[in-house]
């Protein structure tokens, strides 16, 4: 299969790490685990499972099915994933700020036109109710928090 | 059995109440609501709705509580079965062969076959649960420790290969998944663990914001990617694609039934219950069905079974909270609590003392599932339309409602972001070909795992024969080595053989 | 090319926007008079359903009334408490974040490393119920005594197992096993039913936990109490001896504390207290804490803190000793 030997390379390096600090913990005794107990064990465990990965993958290198469709992924094609993305980090960092409503409006709108929307009437109307829907499941039928903004003294 | 009856009789009198009848309906309505919703689980509503049961009646209160409960593992193989996304842990299974049978068109006949199988499965639970509740919740007492351990190192071994992959890579995930499992608090001093410094691991990881980010978001970003190529979209939805065929039907009957009963047995142990019954089911059904090989490309036996387990185990959950106030698990704590707060202790003497609440339960609980079963037939016509809306709409809302589902598990933005990291992770997973269930299967069982083995290494001073000297978890013990060993051998054994055979090395 | 150009000048538009948008309500809220004017938090730091969240989520819907505003519960469980104090430390201390501090919470610092300080770190608005522990054995187990424990210990020493959902309860029996030279082995576990599910279950020997867990088992006979770890015996239990009264010196009731972080305004806390104290006391949260089985006297912050320093003192010799038992 493609790229594993890399994976299973990366796999073996986060074993390792996690043993590090698993290290850094008491391990205690056998009738007195501590907190570095399990994870030791488990962290050993890990890096036997990924280096016979890392051998297996290693000895059938060239030998699997090469995956036919695959197209190579450039940053180009990447690039509307990194765009949602953002949208979605910059939602939450402002979501306790403008609102609920607002941020969820103005997300889906943009991932709308990510998409290639381009109708703004049907996008505007389609995430504003979304978002009024949403909010009105969520906090008013189960009563779970919604940030309301502060801007509004939410 | 006349007793029985007559019980039966007066618990289904007791709950034809206008007060009853409402806290049925209301109940069964937000569970509905809380299952298909992503992330937002019967916990979080539970927890708010708590206090506002005190104005209710001691048993109102407590039927709706039931009803999202029981209402909450309905609607969740809506999503996993429409779009690959999980809502809840309890999901992920179904989304296999679920989401397959979407891909095909079958998509209304997935979600019947899940409303079906659960509200049969949920009745033999009931029944289960009417005849047999202190005998069954005296047995599951007798799992200590060392038990826990057997089974939930037992289940990671032999289901960490359940949805299908290579063997290697699933314990691989598994790993992963168990590694994450240790971040936060550790079970016995409580210290912090890995949490490199920063409060947001403090708490440790929550195991459904990162199934939210692995199968939702990761969709999401493959979508973005692959344009209109991703999922085919269905254009036009007969009639008959909205429900199982004949055939589907007669393939329905058996995983039901074994679904309904596994799912019982394990819904009574300690534990999450609900997820684990689904893997097991789906181990089951794939060990003795004659095809196979369709499991993984959408065989209905792989929806109806797990989905009709996790409802049963659902009721196996109360069988120990209601014959011996004992919850075995966070949301029957709650529902305990809810039962204090009106005075009502359960506890061994319980059935027997206020046969008014428990009757009256019970029958709420039978007419809270066919009020389900109604709610959600109707339910797939709508859902299996859903397919037919744009994706630029559907994947906008999608989003959002990864978001907001993952924020409300806690009200902690922490598990957003957690969300969106294992959203890309699990992109990544899938471009090399690793699977997420098993990383979900590490997630929940490696605590329980080593809560277990500490508690028993404490409790027995190191010795590891203790293990092998108490029958139950002997005997789980061995048989899960044993299959771990002899399944690999196996298969590699049939290789050679293959290869020795056909002469020709295929790749 | 000029799509994603015009992508470009967009999110970069939008992050601008985000940017100056978070900043404005600092400015706007600076001067803001009225408090509360918007909801307000309480973090609890165990699961939902247990005691401690019930008794915090029924006060909080009584004194929204007073209030005016909501009052969010949110569970932030782990460490006995302590991942949800640390939280707490952390917060604005602008009096809408408030959080529950518990005894194990105050321990501790003496345990492990932790990221505050319980007496520097926060305001103690005020203690509005009290943990009270009992040690707990099966009815048809062969000692009816503490002292009948301690002699069965002594011939089987580490034999003899107990359960207890943190630390700060299970210095009951630790006292014991120090002042009476005999090993006991303490099994942690995750939650009062846990506790019990266990004792009946055959799987510890004692159990130690609150007086709601054990009562339905007391009805059934299938456990009995040994001993009560308070000061006074226990109202509805009165021939159930305290361990005071059994020559053992050890007190670990600890105190529901309502906390804020330090610096948190006086009068916004005052704000709170006059609503929380008003909330405990409606006739309805007084019927549920008294179903919960939860003694729930109200005191004042400053009260408890002046108190605990010498509680603690005895909680900290015991728990720095090493596992052994050492006479003390």
């Amino acid at each position: 299969m493609r790229g594993s030997v890399l994976s299973s390379i990366l796999l073996v390096c986060i074993g390792v790490f996690y043993l590090v600090c698993a290290s850094r913990y008491d391990f205690g005794r056998l009738p007195d685990p501590k907190a570095g107990f399990f994870p030791t064990i488990a962290g050993i465990a890990f890096v036997l499972l990924s280096v016979s990965l890392l051998l297996v993958s290693v000895r059938s290198r060239g030998r699997g099915v090469p995956d036919a469709e695959r197209e190579a992924l450039t940053l180009r094609r990447l690039f509307p994933a990194i765009l949602v993305l953002g949208g979605v980090v910059i939602h939450i960092l402002v979501v306790e700020t403008v609102g609920f409503l607002l941020a969820s409006t103005a997300l889906m709108m943009f991932l709308m036109w990510v998409r290639g929307a381009r109708n703004w009437v049907v996008t505007t109307v389609m995430s504003a109710a979304t978002s009024g829907v949403l909010y009105w499941l969520f906090w008013v039928v189960m009563r779970v928090p919604i940030p309301r903004g502060a801007l509004w003294g939410g | 059995m006349g007793e029985l009856y007559g019980n039966l009789a007066k618990g289904f009198a007791g709950v034809v109440t206008p007060a009853h009848l409402m806290a049925v309906f209301a109940g069964s309505f937000m569970g509905t609501v809380v299952g298909v919703l992503p992330g937002l689980g019967p916990s979080a509503t539970i927890a708010i709705l708590l206090p506002m049961t005190l104005t209710m009646g001691p048993t109102t209160g407590l039927i709706m509580l039931a009803g999202i409960f029981f209402g909450a593992q309905y609607g969740g193989s809506t999503t996993s079965i429409l779009f690959r996304m999980p809502g809840e842990a309890s999901s992920v299974i179904t989304s296999i062969d679920g989401h397959e049978m979407a891909k095909k068109g079958r998509a209304g006949a997935a979600l019947t076959a899940s409303a079906i199988g659960s509200f049969l499965a949920a009745n033999m639970g009931f029944i289960g649960l009417a005849l047999f509740a202190v005998p069954l919740a005296r047995y599951a007492l007798r799992f200590g420790p060392p038990e826990y351990f057997a089974l939930s190192f037992g289940g990671l071994l032999i289901l960490a290969n359940v949805s299908g992959g290579s063997r290697l890579r699933n314990l691989a995930m598994v790993g992963v998944g168990v590694m994450l499992g240790t971040v936060g608090t550790d079970p016995i001093a409580g210290a912090l663990r890995l949490d490199f410094g920063v409060s947001f691991l403090a708490k440790g990881i929550d195991y459904t914001a990162v199934l939210i980010g692995l199968f939702g978001m990761a969709e999401i970003i493959a979508w973005a990617i692959a344009g209109d190529g991703g999922v085919p979209r269905m254009t036009a939805i007969r009639v008959r694609d909205l429900y199982p065929t004949r055939e589907e039907w007669r393939r329905m009957v058996a995983p039901i039934f074994r679904g309904g009963v596994v799912g019982f047995l394990v819904g009574l142990l300690p534990g999450p219950g609900a997820i684990t019954s689904t893997y097991v089911s789906y181990a089951m059904e794939r060990g003795v069905s004659k095809r196979r090989d369709e499991f993984g490309r959408g065989a209905i036996e792989g929806v109806a079974g797990p989905e009709s387990a996790n409802n049963a185990a659902a009721v196996g959950q109360m069988v120990p909270l209601l014959a011996l106030g004992l919850p075995f698990s966070g949301l029957t704590a709650m529902l305990l609590g809810a039962m204090m707060m009106q005075g009502i202790t359960p506890g061994p003497l319980f059935i027997a003392q206020r046969p008014d609440v428990f009757w009256v339960l019970v029958a709420s609980f039978f007419l809270g599932n066919l009020v389900l079963l109604v709610f959600n037939l109707p339910l797939v016509g709508l859902m299996a339309m859903v397919l037919r809306v744009p994706m630029t709409i559907l994947m906008a809302i999608i989003a959002l409602l990864c978001i907001l589902g993952t924020f409300s598990l806690n009200s902690d933005f922490v598990d957003v972001w957690m969300m969106l990291v294992f959203g890309v992770i699990g992109f990544v997973m899938q471009q090399f070909h690793y699977e997420p269930p098993p990383l979900i299967l590490g997630m929940v069982f490696g605590p329980i795992m080593e809560r277990a083995l500490v508690q028993s290494l404490l409790q027995f001073q190191g010795d590891l024969l203790a293990f092998w000297a108490r029958p139950i978890s002997a005997v789980i013990l061995s048989a899960a080595i044993a299959v771990a060993v002899a399944a690999p051998l196996w298969a590699w054994r049939s290789r050679r053989a293959g290869r020795n055979v056909a002469g020709v090395v295929q790749g | 090319m000029e799509r994603s150009k015009r992508s470009w000048w967009v999110t970069t538009a939008v992050a601008v926007l985000a940017g100056v948008v978070s900043f404005v309500p600092e400015r706007a809220t600076a001067g803001e008079e009225k408090f509360p004017n918007r909801p307000i938090t309480v973090m609890v730091g165990f699961g939902a359903g247990g005691q401690t969240d019930i008794a915090v989520r029924v006060i909080a819907k009584a004194a929204e009334k007073e209030l005016g505003v909501p009052i969010l519960v949110v569970n932030r469980p782990g460490g006995g408490g302590t991942v949800s104090v640390t939280a707490l430390a952390r917060t604005q201390p602008d009096g809408y974040t408030l959080g529950i501090i518990t005894a194990q919470s105050l321990a501790a610092p003496f345990m492990e490393r932790v990221a505050y300080d319980p007496f520097k770190d926060f305001e103690w608005v005020n203690g509005f119920g009290r943990y009270i522990y009992g040690i707990y054995a099966r009815s048809d187990a062969p000692y009816g005594s503490i002292k009948e424990v301690v002699e069965t210990g002594r011939k089987n020493p580490g034999k003899l197992t107990f359960g207890s959902t943190s630390l700060i309860s299970a210095l009951g029996l630790k006292f014991v096993e120090a002042q009476d030279n005999v090993k006991l082995t303490y099994i942690p576990q995750k939650s009062g039913q846990e506790v019990m599910t266990s004792l009946v279950g055959r799987h510890t020997d004692f159990g130690i936990g609150t007086p709601d867990a054990v009562q339905p088992f007391l009805e059934s006979k299938d456990a009995k109490v040994l001993a009560v770890v308070t000061p006074d015996r226990w109202e509805h239990l009165p021939n159930v001896p305290t361990l005071k009264e059994l020559g053992y010196d050890i007190d670990t009731t600890g105190w529901m504390i309502l906390g804020a972080p330090a610096k948190t305004p006086k009068d916004r806390l005052e704000i709170i207290n006059a609503a929380w104290r008003k909330g405990h006391a409606a006739p309805e949260v007084k019927d549920v804490l008294g179903k919960l089985m939860l003694w729930a006297p109200f005191t004042s912050g400053a009260e408890i803190k002046d108190a605990y320093p010498k509680k603690i003192a005895v909680w900290k010799r015991l728990l720095e000793q090493p596992a052994e038992a050492r006479p003390k």
